[in-house]
């Protein structure tokens, strides 16, 4: 029986207990077939003697030869395997001697991955049947299919309740990763990303440090080149990701990257080029004109507008709305979302080199993606240039010293969106139909017009355009982000014993990301010119030791006990000007500007941990884990400097028949696991500090006087109170399920049901001033995630020549906030800040809801303006709309509950077929419930730009035509007229009502298509040189059903730095892409 | 086997020696302490912080808000149209509650007294009594009860309301602690110096001397706040005024300059922020001009039509005047406690305690100060009114109107002017259960029982 309790040194890929005494005359040489059981040749499977780790790979063939050196063959027993992800592993004995030894294989599926390597975390592994919770997989052919650069997109619907969300369809936007639902308040809520066992920044920074305006940013693991990974492993709840601590309370992404084999070198290059299109856009019309109601209620257009050059030079529209009168028949209109969009390309490529022999491994590789937008106009792009090297080498039979480097350059140029007066969509979907923004500069003076600046003078130089021409955002503004990151790890590995391993890996991650953005003179939010220019560092050191010894008491009985240590430091720096009005109209530089505003800060963070972790094997059936952490963060109180993490988890197999006869059950595992996890406390709240540069606000209303006067350095004592006590969030869960085969290979899933309650979540809560101090940050929110999560895979057809396979995703997570000591919300420090609909933690609701206002409706206790709501709504049901005598509905000013962004279950269909050489693919993600703020559709309807007010001077009823639904109250079945009064009133999104533009975000997404073929003829090697070329078409998102009405139901204007999700204002859309690819390999 | 032992002692021992060594990692400096925040303050830089925060206080919201309330200024937009009619939420003066107590508060004087007295600075720990005694005299003004004995301290975190009646008990004891200490004349007693933005700013005075006059003028003023319910106070204030504030150029006035960061708060809000939210209030238009006094044009700046207009309660439709270029100029230093206030106060107390040529006298002198012409005789009703004017834009009016329903403006509606301010609801109420919510708060104060008429 083979021993599987070295694996975990196998994927180390390190132990060599060489038997170096006798020395043999010859070489052995090892030389076979590798097939599937239908006689399918399988290439790439990796073919290794178990006691000396030498090993190589299968070609396309399936054959392999590996030659053993003659200092090394002394007639001793070895064991050759044969390990190919998707198969069983098999294993054949010999006695090593000098000549050729032949060894076919016929490898038997494993779609239920039994004993393939996963990734435990913490330089741990195990094998997949052993496993007491969830760890979901993504292997790097999923990766390659998703084409996406960005690899948190490259796990969209690949495993359940793992949900991804993009920013926009911007190069180079942010993608926001949620595991399990949200565990936070006070954070951004994204999982911890580790590289081969280094954790790496994923931070989003925004160039201007806003989360409702300013570009899209990346989250810093984009900057991973995809082709650069092997596989993927997801620890989503604690009880997966306890080992991590402190770090892994919204879970863990362990990053596995390619790795050399020994063998002959081999060349890789990929290429692939994408024609991309912005999705949906936003209904307009293109009725209406620039104009509003006169005083007996008709259209008007101003006399001043855009087709009336002799209203004057400098006329300024005050009028911004389009609900004049109907356009005369033949007036030009123009549509202003298509004319900013044209086809954009992404052009990606890489190459690497792999290879080795018996004590030398490397692995090299390139990677250059050119991403150009989207939109018209130079500014709208994105490059990332990547190199990496790994190599490892046995320095002694009982030493492997290894190597991982990545260099990564990304460079690009952003452009401006949100709430935002210089952003693309705020200022063209304004625009009036019949202006033409195309000519964003006045013919005259050469200065910027915009629709509520026409013409302006050679003098109007800084005088305010409203909202910026888009044109003029794309071509004109500068928003650029230059960043060079290094990281990457040395690691050694010492076999003192055969059963003791002891390994050391020190990582680091560190870039430095250069921003400047550039608002030329005339640009709306600030019409004398501004820079911003903001610098990013950071650097993460971290020390990763553990010892493993393992022991075989018995065969039915053996065990592991892993003892290691961590120590991590952090360092964030930001240094931010920003510089008022330009000097001369060029360059974009500080010293070109008046009035500088610094803004730099720093972040050190250093935690030290203790691991330990102990296995037990038994009969092959029952597999045990323990383990246990202890944190220590420089971010905790100094009177809780340290915190346990436990986990205990067990996986019994009770049904094993899938060699032998498959029955309607052939495989049948149960399994349980308990964890604990936190989330770490922001840094320096344990101190007590007195805050410099500060203005001092006279109440709300602008004014201000800055703390530094006359020369004279003032201070403050800070806001918040010092909370010496805080400890991390901690998540504890328990989870449980079981992993199911029938007929054989012909299917098999998995059901998993999960309970976690967060204590102790952190938020600022308000003290009494009168105690010197506003706030004080408290371990006081209670939160529940609970769920279930299924998977099921059927394969109705298993021929050599022909498969199919299905696979089903379905997750649900509900999330409820339980307690936020005494508060009925909090809000949510991370964005999502509008007037009227803003992000909180709302006791009893899901956290990151979205509180405002409604309109009054019948059953709530209402009293408005002296009139008893429910009184006069009579026997109506609770919740109809109350109508006054008006004829419309009004508003009821409490503070409520109007949307939740959390979905109300996810799934994704995925399928394969394989017919010969060729393969098809498809993946649909699935979004139920869940809803979004269309706060661009609220703006737009006050502007009158929106196509839903094309029925502006029509009458409507509400609670039929209108609103649809029950109404009751004196004016209800009244019909009125819908007009600006209306729209730019409680119907708009200016209005004080939020709750009618929040909307269902409710999708289904083509998210990926792929049609594949391979030629590896003995024609092409001969021919052409390389051992295979993969020819492929793939298209990506490139449908969406929804009943959405904006740009996208899976867009977010803050992205992946704030918490919450459904946030759509004025947001850059969303792209598809239709992807060609050749890959040659040799 | 010794191979097996350095092999056993190598892999025990390297790793030990990694384990250790790193003791003081989670608390190395920059890792356990804010580097971006200093986490000490020396005096000097609080003083500054403290006195532009009570600038903001003294000179900016309330000031605003209360000359609209005595008429002297109207709110005419939006939100300022409201709060001219007294409607206001429970949360509308949350931030001037903060300034009161938070950082550039109460905090921050405690810390200044403390530093002070450690360094034997007795002038300096004057000044912060001085300074204590402003800001907790006029949370008392506008709020009545207030935490006062138990606030800022480390071991409180709800404080309980102290009678506003021994919160004046205890601001002049304060301030008869801050003008023992400012005699001091040691060496250790060097006091603030440059650093003072409002007294330390001309080199040629005696700043211990002009902080001493403050705090009589001050112990006048608040003696006069506990005047309508205990007459004896006119002639204790009547006692400190005569040590008070001797000539203009002692008066307290803000610090303010062209630089941005330090306009004057009236600009700021009147022409940059907020420009038509208030103008020229009608009553005190009407006044001046009835009584042809130059501070008319001196206060008010004409109209488009070249008029100075004041505008009704409520604002009306017509074009108010702003406040005149000189008072609404970036660097104006706004007066706060005033040698018109102080001889105005002996002109009231001396009527009180029926000596009418110490009124006159002071009354005159005041008057000659600004520029006016002085009287032949002065009656109660001549000293407010008098009062009212020459304390433009003050808070103090509003005190003195409370107390002496003088002059006989109409308040804007049957519920009379405000006589006090809501405890703010997410500053204070939320997380503090000693306040009584709006419903059970009181309408008046103890120190001003009696509600002038209103229509």
């Amino acid at each position: 029986m083979r021993r599987r309790l070295l694996e975990f040194s196998a994927i180390l890929g390190a132990l060599a207990l060489m038997a170096p005494t006798a020395h043999a005359q010859q070489e052995a040489v090892l030389t076979g077939h590798v097939t599937s059981e239908g006689g399918t040749p399988l290439p790439n499977a990796s073919v290794f003697i178990e006691q000396t780790r030498e090993g190589t790979l299968t070609g396309v063939d399936g054959a392999y030869r590996l030659v053993v050196p003659a200092a090394r063959v002394t007639g001793q027993q070895v064991t050759l395997s044969v390990r190919l992800i998707g198969y069983r592993q098999e294993s054949d004995t010999l006695a090593l001697t000098a000549g050729t030894h032949t060894h076919d294989f016929t490898l038997v599926a494993n779609p239920l991955r039994l004993g393939e390597v996963v990734v435990t975390g913490q330089g741990l592994t195990t094998t997949r049947e052993k496993l007491g919770n969830v760890i979901n997989t993504v292997d790097s052919a999923a990766i390659t299919r998703s084409n996406e650069t960005n690899v948190v997109n490259a796990i969209a619907a690949k495993a359940p309740n793992v949900e991804v969300t993009s920013q926009a369809g911007d190069p180079g936007a942010s993608s926001y990763i949620r595991i399990r639902g949200p565990k936070t308040i006070s954070g951004t809520g994204q999982p911890l990303f580790v590289v081969d066992g280094v954790p790496i920044d994923n931070s989003t920074l925004n160039t201007e440090g806003s989360t409702t305006q300013g570009t899209v940013s990346p989250n810093r693991a984009s900057d991973i080149n995809p082709d650069d990974i092997a596989s993927i492993d997801i620890l989503k709840g604690a009880a997966a990701a306890a080992i991590y601590g402190a770090r892994a309370g919204q879970g863990v992404v362990l990053i596995t990257t390619k790795k050399g084999q020994s063998g002959p070198t081999r060349y890789s290059l990929r290429s692939s080029y994408s024609f991309d299109d912005v999705t949906n856009g936003v209904p307009l019309q293109t009725k209406y004109g620039l104009g509003g109601l006169d005083e007996n209620g008709v259209p008007q257009s101003p006399e001043c507008n855009s087709l009336n050059p002799a209203a004057g030079l400098d006329c300024y529209a005050g009028v911004t709305t389009s609900f004049g009168p109907e356009l005369p028949a033949g007036t030009p209109t123009y549509n202003h979302w298509d004319d900013l969009f044209d086809t954009g390309h992404t052009w990606d490529n890489n190459l690497s080199i792999s290879g080795g022999n018996d004590r030398t491994l490397f692995y090299l590789s390139g990677g250059r993606t050119n991403t150009d937008g989207t939109m018209v106009g130079p500014n709208n792009w994105y490059d990332k240039t990547t190199v990496r090297l790994n190599a490892s080498h046995q320095v002694f039979d009982n030493l492997r010293a290894g190597l991982d480097i990545s260099y990564v350059d990304t460079r690009g140029h952003y452009t401006q969106m949100g709430s935002n007066v210089d952003g693309l969509l705020l200022g063209s979907l304004r625009t009036p139909p019949e202006f033409n923004n195309a000519e964003y500069l006045d013919p005259t003076s050469k200065l910027q017009r915009s629709y509520r600046f026409p013409f302006p003078s050679v003098a109007s130089t800084t005088d305010s355009r409203g909202y910026d021409n888009p044109f003029f955002v794309l071509n004109e503004d500068l928003n650029q982000s230059n960043l060079s990151r290094t990281y990457g790890n040395v690691n050694l590995s010492y076999d003192p014993f055969d059963w003791l391993n002891v390994r050391e890996t020190f990582g680091a991650d560190y870039y430095t990301d250069q921003r400047l953005e550039g608002f030329p003179l005339t640009s709306s939010g600030q019409p004398t010119g501004q820079v911003f220019r903001t610098d990013f560092m950071n650097y993460q050191l971290d020390q990763n030791l553990i010892a493993t010894a393992t022991h075989t008491f018995n065969p039915s009985f053996s065990g592991s006990l892993t003892i290691g240590q961590n120590v991590n430091a952090r360092n964030f720096q930001q240094v931010r000007v920003q510089g008022i009005t330009l000097v001369a109209p060029q360059p974009f530089n500080l010293l070109n500007t008046i009035n500088w505003t610094p803004d730099d800060s720093s972040v050190q963070v250093h935690s030290e941990s203790y691991f330990a972790q102990a296995t037990a094997d038994l009969f092959d059936r029952l597999h045990l884990t323990a383990a246990i952490r202890n944190d220590g963060f420089s971010t905790f109180g100094s009177s809780s400097r340290r915190h346990w993490f436990p986990k205990a988890s067990a996986a019994f197999t009770v049904l094993d028949n899938t060699n032998e006869n498959p029955g309607l059950l052939s495989f049948l595992k149960l399994r349980a696991a308990y964890g604990e996890t936190g989330t770490e406390p922001p840094a320096y709240s344990t101190d007590q500090v007195y805050l410099v540069g500060q203005f001092i606000l006279d109440a709300g209303w602008g004014s201000a006087l800055f703390a530094n006067q006359n020369g004279l350095g003032g201070l403050l004592a800070g806001f918040t109170r010092a909370q010496p006590n805080l400890g991390p969030e901690r998540t504890k869960e328990v989870e449980a399920g079981a992993d199911f085969g029938f007929f054989g290979a012909r299917g098999d899933g998995s059901l998993t049901l999960y309970n976690d309650r967060t204590v102790g979540a952190i938020f600022l809560a308000p003290l009494a001033n009168s105690t010197g101090y506003g706030q004080q940050a408290q371990n006081a929110g209670t939160i529940r995630n609970r769920g279930v999560e299924v998977a099921l895979n059927v394969r109705p057809i298993m021929n050599p020549d022909l498969t199919w396979e299905i696979g089903l995703q379905w997750a649900r997570n509900q999330n409820q906030v339980l307690d936020l000591s005494g508060q009925q919300f909090v809000d949510l420090p991370t964005g999502g800040y509008f007037t009227g609909a803003i992000a909180t933690a709302w006791k009893g609701s899901g956290l990151g809801v979205i509180r405002g206002a409604d309109f009054a409706r019948c059953g709530r206790g209402l009293n408005i303006d002296g009139v008893n709501i429910d009184q006069a709504c009579g026997n109506a049901p609770k919740g109809a709309l109350y109508i006054d005598s008006t004829g419309f509905p009004v508003v009821d000013p409490t503070n409520r509950v109007i949307a939740d962004g959390n979905p109300k279950w996810t799934g994704s269909v995925r399928t394969a077929v394989t017919w010969h050489k060729i393969q098809l693919s498809g993946l649909l993600d699935i979004r139920h419930g869940g809803q979004t703020w269309n706060g661009t559709r609220g703006a737009l309807v006050s502007f009158g730009t929106s196509a839903f007010t094309l029925d502006r001077g029509v009458q409507r009823t509400f609670g039929q035509d209108i609103m649809p639904g029950a109404v009751a109250g004196p004016g209800a079945g009244d019909p009125v007229v819908i007009d600006e009064n209306w729209y730019a009133g409680n119907g708009g999104g200016f209005g004080p009502v939020a709750s009618q533009f929040i909307e269902d975000a409710s999708f289904v997404k083509l998210r990926e298509i792929s049609l594949g073929y391979t030629l590896d003829q003995p024609w092409v090697t001969r021919n052409l040189g390389f051992s295979s070329i993969d020819l492929r078409v793939a298209g990506r998102n490139l449908h969406t059903w929804t009943d959405y009405t904006g740009i996208d139901p899976e867009s977010n204007l803050g992205g992946a730095a704030v918490l919450i999700q459904g946030i759509d204002y004025f947001n850059n859309p969303q792209t598809r892409s239709f992807v060609i690819s050749v890959g040659l390999n040799r | 086997m010794s191979n097996r032992y350095t092999k056993l002692a190598l892999s025990v021992l390297l790793p030990a020696m990694l384990l250790v060594g790193c003791s003081d990692w989670l608390t190395s400096p920059k890792a356990k302490s804010d580097p971006n925040n200093p986490t000490t303050a020396g005096r000097d830089q609080l003083l500054v912080g403290v006195e532009t925060a009570q600038t903001t206080l003294q000179t900016g919201d309330i000031a605003r808000l209360l000359s609209m309330w005595v008429q002297s200024m109207a709110g005419t937009q939006r939100q300022y149209s409201l709060l001219d009619n007294y409607q206001f939420d429970e949360d509308a003066f949350s931030p001037d509650w903060s300034l009161v107590y938070t950082g550039g508060g109460l905090v921050d004087i405690r810390t200044i007294e403390s530093q002070a007295l450690d360094a034997g600075d007795s002038v300096y720990a004057g000044v912060g009594y001085v300074l204590e005694a402003l800001t907790m005299g006029t949370a008392a003004d506008l709020w009545g009860d207030i935490p006062y004995s138990q606030a800022v301290s480390d071991s409180v975190i709800t404080p309980e309301l102290d009678p506003q009646q021994q919160v004046y008990a205890m601001i002049q004891a304060k301030l008869d602690t801050a003008i023992t200490f400012l005699q001091c004349t040691s060496a250790t007693c060097a006091g603030p110096g440059a650093i003072d933005l409002w007294y330390g700013q001309d080199a040629n005075t005696d700043d211990a001397a002009q902080w001493t006059e403050l705090a009589h003028t001050l112990k006048a003023r608040y003696y006069m706040h506990t005047a309508e319910v205990d007459p004896g106070s006119y002639a204790l204030a009547l006692a400190q005024a005569d040590s008070g504030i001797s000539t203009p150029d002692n008066d307290l006035r803000s610090y303010q300059s062209t630089d941005p960061n330090e306009w004057n708060l009236w600009y700021q809000f009147m022409v940059i922020q907020r420009s038509g939210y208030t103008g020229a209030g009608q009553y005190m238009v009407n006044l001046l001009k009835s009584d042809d006094d130059p501070r008319l044009q001196q206060y008010y700046a004409p109209n488009s039509q070249g008029q100075i207009v004041g505008a009704p309660v409520g604002g009306g439709s017509v074009s108010a005047s702003d406040v005149s270029a000189t008072r609404l100029a970036p660097d104006f230093h706004q007066p706060m406690v005033t040698y018109a206030e102080n001889q105005l106060i002996i002109a009231e107390a001396a009527l009180h305690d029926g000596d009418p040529g110490t009124a006159l006298t002071a009354y005159n002198a005041e008057r000659s100060s600004q520029g006016v012409p002085t009287a032949g005789s002065v009656t109660l009703p001549d000293v407010m009114t008098e009062k009212y004017i020459a304390l433009f834009q003050q808070i103090e009016p509003w005190n003195d109107y409370k107390r002496t329903c003088l002059p006989a403006i109409t308040p804007a509606r049957s519920s009379g002017v405000p006589g006090r301010l809501l405890y703010p609801l997410s500053t204070e109420r939320n997380a503090n259960p000693n306040i009584p919510a709006p419903s059970d708060q009181p309408q008046r104060n103890w120190n001003d029982p009696n509600p002038c008429p209103a229509p």
